[in-house]
């Protein structure tokens, strides 16, 4: 184990000379519990604590306490851009930090092998800032998306081996895009739109959870696609008077963005006393995320757009490990490989999209038998990506996407506090 | 112990991590075979970034050759200076301001988006004179032969206000500065004089005395050749290196385009009026302009029809494919029955017969042009492909433009001169044809960066 503790710090600083840094897919945040993001974010097969309620629901069947989980991390993200040779122009984001979040409780309920959970988390979001007046100003300037499920859960144990779970999923998000627009105005200001909506929108989680041995188990869990649909949102269009016309004042509009559907698979090895290890994979639907078109409720001739997406279904596929350094402390690692699900051509500014691999490490520690504190730091490993304008112009996206290369550096610490009782 | 050492290498190692930054490099634009190191632009009122009907002095810090210069900086260039003009409204040789676009009371008592001169009178640019040498030697109004002329500045206010010496040349007062590397943009009015006064002086020919050129007259090709020749060979002696531009057609340029041959739209009921009323004026009925509902020909004057028509009778309607000037005044064709009632004048059409010259004349520069740049060993941009292209639009940093006045980006409220979005797209086509040329590294500037006609 000492050996292998050594190897994996030897291979994290190659990767760091070899590699450049990144986040999740798209627009996912795969960060849903502090132990497990320390561990290549599994758990799918091994409810390690009641943050089981979101990664995996048939997971809290297993768990016999009471308890509630707080967790944070905070995403520090900056991603570059490097206008194609020979331009010397370059730009990157000043993106803010975000702090997506996890909460979990769990009730041993009266009645024989029921919990009863609760979680809220956040699956899905993107914040990103590009430099003022950079390159695609009229692409984007700036976007923010949020979305929080809320998750009431029932998860039941079948005999010894097997639980299942099901969650209903309230769903908020909220969606905030501003971009200059390609018009100058006599006064001194940039002509810009900004776009402002929120909605809600309900879904489900479910999962089962079996024992094959007393050192093997696994877990399957498949969450439901979401719709992010905004209806009547803002549309706040700063323009010269004499553009008023085209762009009305007190304009909406509608758009929807899918929260694509994951479905997961994990096994879970307790290959000694003291060593765990973890094996997910994740499919996440992006195949629904087709087009991201805006409709404007006046002078929609003008105004609305179509941006086809076209992302694919992808396959992330992680490994974890949990080490019991002594009585309270526990050692994590793990490490994920994480597709782009975005082709060349569909590339956009606010998800310049790239395939990642993920490392993590953190620690537990009991500060009492009752109450853990987690820690977790993930880095987000990616190399350059180029769209180029052919790759544009073969799938007829020219004029509307940026061309050139991207690369983002994601690092994203984290921490917990768990209490059962 | 050792399980210790571990852990601060473990914890070592994120921190490395942590610090990881993105793999992208810098690019540092190189010279190549090129010396940026003083580079004069040669030219006219483009060069000038003389703009919006006037010289003024946001126009000349947009000037292409001001924006190329920022860039020759990042590869080995050395300061560009200009003759600027103090801020304000600037002028244009009658004295009048540079236009703005206003809202202005329209037919009906509609507010319509108009070009109107930004301040009653110009600024007087003229009577302070600036001492060189300039980087920036783009003489408004210029000919190709006009770089030549000794005491020019005596004839072009332009020049007069920067000139070194009262008889010196334009091309003499470029050399002053001493180019390593020059761009050479001429020839727009050795054609555009013919054409933005309706084709009324002489047209084409291929042998011409220059001082005969009238300012409405094409110039004489051996006029045009030898004085290219004459100023490549000068700005070449002293073995600086340099780029030819061409010059763009007039069916690119918005003063000819952007009144439609056939705007005249009538009801049957107009149609049938204005027959009529032709008829009372005793027109014989072979000579009334065949109006129709829905779009007709602007009828216009077209002095050139056979000589057995009357003079009074020399009129006809537009036909598909000729020009009305920018120049007519639009407000009597809404108000007055211009181009219905009574023909446009010459002065504000080119007609068939007269488009010919103009292109004749125009392919024929270009031609040369492109003879000069390869006899010389000079580095070609293709300017008036870009703007053919850019009829039916040209996508750059995810903005369209194309040659439309007004909303199209690329020229400027007096529909012949660029904006500064067009000189950014002008400059990058130049650094283009350098970077081929002499295997340079010139960065393209972002023409979103740049502004195209602003509103009120």
């Amino acid at each position: 184990m000492k050996k292998s503790l050594t190897v994996v710090t030897a291979s994290l600083l190659v990767l760091c000379f070899s590699a450049s840094t990144a986040l999740a897919g798209g627009y996912q945040l795969n960060l849903l519990g502090q132990r497990q993001i320390a561990m290549g974010h599994t758990g799918v097969g091994m409810p390690l604590d009641i943050a089981t309620i979101g990664l995996n629901p048939g997971g809290l069947a297993t768990i016999d306490h009471n308890a509630i989980l707080l967790g944070s991390s905070a995403t520090f993200i900056s991603t570059h851009y490097r206008a194609p040779a020979p331009s010397s122009y370059k730009a990157k984001t000043d993106s803010p930090m975000r702090t997506p979040f996890s909460i979990y409780a769990s009730y041993v309920t009266p009645v024989e092998n029921l919990r009863a959970g609760i979680g809220i988390y956040t699956p899905y979001g993107n914040a990103l800032r590009w430099e003022e007046g950079w390159k695609y100003r009229f692409l984007l300037s700036e976007i923010s998306l949020t979305a929080i499920f809320v998750q009431p859960t029932l998860s039941y144990r079948i005999g010894d081996r097997i639980g299942v779970g099901a969650g209903f999923i309230f769903a908020y998000g909220a969606v905030n895009v501003q971009r200059d627009l390609p018009v100058d105005a006599q006064d001194d200001f940039t002509p810009m739109v900004e776009l402002d909506g929120t909605t809600t929108a309900i879904g489900f989680n479910v999962g089962v959870h079996g024992k094959i041995t007393d050192q093997i188990s696994f877990g399957a869990a498949y969450r439901s696609q979401i719709d992010m649909e905004i209806s009547g949102g803002d549309a706040d269009f700063t323009v010269p008077t004499s553009l008023s016309g085209t762009f009305p004042e007190g304009n909406r509009f509608d758009a929807a963005l899918p929260l694509p559907a994951v479905l997961s698979f994990g096994l879970g090895f307790k290959a000694t006393d003291d060593l765990r290890l973890n094996l997910d994979a994740n499919l996440t639907f992006w195949s629904a995320y087709e087009s991201l078109d805006f409709e404007f409720e006046q002078n929609p001739e003008t105004l609305n757009s179509i941006g086809p997406r076209n992302y694919n279904d992808r396959w992330i596929f992680r490994i974890g490990g949990e080490y019991d350094f002594n009585d309270r402390l526990q050692l994590r690692l793990g490490s994920y490989y994480d597709p782009s699900p975005v082709d060349e051509g569909y590339l956009t500014p606010e998800t310049p999209d790239v395939d990642r691999i993920g490392i993590s490490g953190g620690f537990g520690f009991a500060i009492t038998p009752q109450t853990d504190l987690n820690a977790s730091v993930l880095l987000v490993l990616s190399s350059p990506r180029e769209q180029t304008a052919q790759d544009a112009m073969d799938v007829g996206t020219f004029g509307t996407v940026p061309v050139g290369e991207f690369v983002t550096r994601a690092w994203i610490p984290g921490f917990s506090i768990s209490h059962r009782f | 112990m050792k399980r210790l050492s571990q852990l601060s290498l473990f914890a070592l190692a994120i921190l490395v991590l942590a610090q990881c930054e993105p793999t992208l490099n810098e690019r540092t634009p190189d010279p190549g075979q090129a010396d940026f190191s003083n580079y004069v632009a040669v030219g006219n009122s483009l060069t000038a970034g003389y703009a919006d009907n006037a010289l003024h002095r946001d126009g000349q810090l947009n000037s292409f050759p001001n924006i190329l210069a920022e860039q020759m900086e990042e590869a080995g260039g050395g300061f560009f200076f200009q003759p600027l003009v103090n801020p304000g409204v600037g002028s244009n040789a009658d004295g009048q301001a540079r236009l703005v676009l206003r809202l202005v009371m329209g037919p009906g008592g509609t507010p319509t988006l108009a070009p109107v001169p930004a301040a009653e009178s110009g600024q007087d640019i003229f009577s302070r004179t600036v001492q060189g040498p300039f980087n920036n030697m783009g003489v408004v109004g210029a000919r190709s032969f006009h770089l030549l002329i000794p005491g020019y500045g005596n004839l072009n206010p332009f020049f007069g206000r920067l000139m070194s010496d009262p008889q010196a040349t334009v091309l003499g007062d470029a050399m002053m500065a001493e180019p390593t590397f020059f761009t050479l943009w001429i020839g727009n009015n050795d054609v555009l004089g013919y054409a933005t006064s309706g084709g009324t002086g002489q047209g084409f020919a291929e042998i011409g005395d220059p001082a005969a050129v009238a300012g409405n007259d094409i110039t004489p090709m051996n006029v045009f050749s030898g004085s290219i020749d004459a100023v490549a060979a000068t700005l070449t002696a002293g073995g600086a290196k340099g780029a030819v531009i061409n010059i763009p057609d007039v069916t690119s340029i918005p003063f000819f385009t952007t009144v439609p041959w056939n705007g005249l739209v009538l009801s049957a009921e107009q149609a049938q009026q204005l027959r009529a009323g032709y008829a009372a004026q005793g027109v014989p009925e072979q000579f009334i302009p065949d109006f129709q509902p829905g779009q007709n020909g602007f009828v216009i004057a077209d002095p050139d029809l056979p000589d057995a028509v009357p003079p009074q009778l020399r009129f006809r309607m537009a036909q598909e494919g000729e020009l009305i000037l920018l120049s007519v005044p639009q407000n009597e064709i809404r108000e007055e029955g211009l181009g219905s009632i009574t023909p446009i004048p010459d002065q504000f059409t080119l007609r068939g017969a007269q488009i010919q010259e103009v292109q004749q004349a125009t392919n024929a520069f270009n031609t040369k042009l492109r003879e000069t740049a390869s006899a010389f060993d000079l580095a070609f941009v293709d300017v008036n492909s870009v703007l053919e292209a850019a009829k039916t639009g040209l996508v750059f940093d995810a903005v369209l433009l194309n040659t439309r006045f007004v909303q199209g980006g690329i020229f400027s409220l007096d529909g012949v001169h660029i904006s500064p979005r067009g000189a950014a797209v002008v400059a990058n086509e130049v650094m283009k044809s350098i970077n081929a040329k002499y295997g340079s590294t010139l960065s393209p500037v972002n023409i979103s960066a740049y502004e195209g006609v602003q509103f009120p």
